[in-house]
């Protein structure tokens, strides 16, 4: 007789395939439907983290804390062949309870064959709901980012994370509801590079505007239970990545796995594979990896 | 005068009634060890506080204060909201000599103030447990129980001419 974790695992693997094969016939609805049926599933089994790696959640970090990050992206690039990647350096501020501030800079050879330097980033957000209960919270935040980037606007994809300068600002809600964390984020970029206002083209080549919105869940595997701050937690994660341009008509849907390893309660190591669902856009990449290292400093801005 | 005096004296001897012996703090909207870990750092911070164990699966902290030192129950409050947080229950564990407390009326006891509620009139001695019901120290449902329970003001806000009053039961 199956146990119920089974079964559980059972309708999980079932719905991230049936996510799957919706999302390649682009039926956003039915992929909908499977992805909240598949997060109900998860309450009874599950206990959950907030801390994704692909995304930011509506909780801030601790007042007055301090965060270090440095990322790696790998990708093969899919018209030169190339491996590329970006290294990013990202300082995480708490400013107060509710406003936390990021300033990043990027390295990478994606758009020039050597590494370089390529962009810089700032990003705030500010928690403006909180209701806490025993074990649950429900949270709402809202971002506002820029970039400066030296990169010529060259795939359909729009990012501030290194490819292009722009603006980017939207609303994240993050509900943990005892064992499940689940945060949905909505926003709209603006790419601000000189090609959008150049007319020489009749048309343009590529957009410059976008809706992009993600849905991401986590769960806690190690330890089974907390004994000590010193123990190391293992999380994973899966997340749903989507854009799609409002200027010109495209769209991509990345479904992104991830696990966590946490350190002393102090320290993030993330790996994560991002994948194409469903796409009709020229994209440097259909997947890459990423890994990433983060330090916390509590108390360090006092 | 002598009446003035009395007064003073008697003042003076409630005062001396109550020692805060230690408390212990529930937080909420958290389930995870680095969540919980900011929490006791915030709270091992705090001017007053001497010690700090934690219970990371019931999200709860034993709190041990300096002897001799003033217990701020907002600052407890404070560090676990700077933290991200909230405060879900207080339990205090006090130390008593003869004090009366009476049901929906206030009492000073160390210097600060305490409203009594849901109590029965009694004469509390030895070591007891009461628990802060303010705002910031229950869930909104509770808030809005204790709420029903008085008639005074100083629920709302906190304080009572202007000095904070703390609101607890047993």
């Amino acid at each position: 007789m199956l146990q119920s974790a089974q079964i559980n695992t059972v309708y999980c693997i079932y719905s991230v395939l049936s996510v799957y094969s919706v999302a390649k016939k682009n039926n956003p609805i039915r992929m909908f439907k499977y992805i909240i049926g598949l997060s109900c599933l998860l309450c009874n089994s599950i206990s959950a983290q907030e801390l994704y790696i692909f995304s930011e959640p509506a909780s801030n970090m601790p007042a007055h804390s301090l965060s270090v990050k440095q990322t790696a992206k790998f990708l093969r690039n899919k018209y030169f062949g190339n491996g590329e990647s970006r290294h990013t350096s990202e300082l995480m501020f708490g400013v107060n309870k509710n406003l936390m501030l990021h300033a990043a800079n990027t390295l990478s050879n994606m758009y020039s064959g050597k590494t370089r330097w390529e962009s810089v980033r700032v990003y705030g957000k500010y928690r403006f709901l909180s209701n806490d209960g025993m074990y649950s919270h429900f949270r709402m935040a809202a971002f506002i980012e820029g970039s400066i980037s030296r990169n010529k606007e060259m795939y359909d994809e729009l990012s501030l994370e290194g490819d292009q300068s722009g603006i980017q600002a939207g609303l994240i809600a993050t509900q943990l509801l005892h064992k499940v964390a689940i945060s949905a984020t909505v926003s709209g970029t603006q790419i601000l590079q000189q090609g959008r206002w150049d007319n020489r083209m009749a048309t343009a080549l590529t957009p410059y505007e976008a809706f992009n919105y993600s849905l991401s869940i986590g769960r806690l595997i190690l330890p089974k239970k907390y004994t000590s701050y010193s123990q190391t937690n293992l999380n994973i994660y899966a997340e749903l990545i989507g854009q799609k341009t409002t200027d010109l008509k495209r769209y991509f849907v990345d479904l992104a796995p991830g696990a966590q390893l946490i350190f002393n309660s102090t320290a993030k190591l993330n790996l994560g594979y991002r994948f194409q669902l469903g796409s009709n856009m020229e994209r440097m990449s259909a997947k890459s990896w990423l890994v990433s290292f983060e330090w916390l400093f509590l108390d360090a801005l006092k | 005068m002598k009446k003035i005096l009395t007064i003073i004296v008697v003042l003076v001897a409630v005062n001396s009634q109550a020692q805060i012996q230690n408390a212990t703090l529930q937080a909420s909207g958290l389930t995870c060890a680095m969540c919980s870990k900011a929490v006791y750092k915030a709270l091992s911070n705090v001017a007053f506080v001497d010690k700090v164990s934690a219970d990371i699966e019931g999200s709860s902290y034993e709190i041990s204060f300096k002897k001799d030192s003033r217990v701020d129950f907002d600052a407890l409050s404070k560090a676990v909201v700077d933290a991200g947080f909230s405060v879900s229950k207080l339990k205090v564990t006090t130390s008593f000599k003869d004090v009366k407390v009476q049901n929906d009326a206030h009492v000073t006891l160390s210097d600060q103030s305490f409203h009594f509620l849901n109590v029965t009139p009694q004469t509390l001695s030895g070591i007891k447990t009461v628990v802060l019901v303010d705002k910031n120290f229950v869930s909104s449902k509770d808030y809005k129980k204790y709420s029903k329970l008085t008639s005074l003001q100083c629920y709302e806000s906190g304080k009572m001419n202007g000095q904070r009053v703390y609101h607890v039961t047993m």
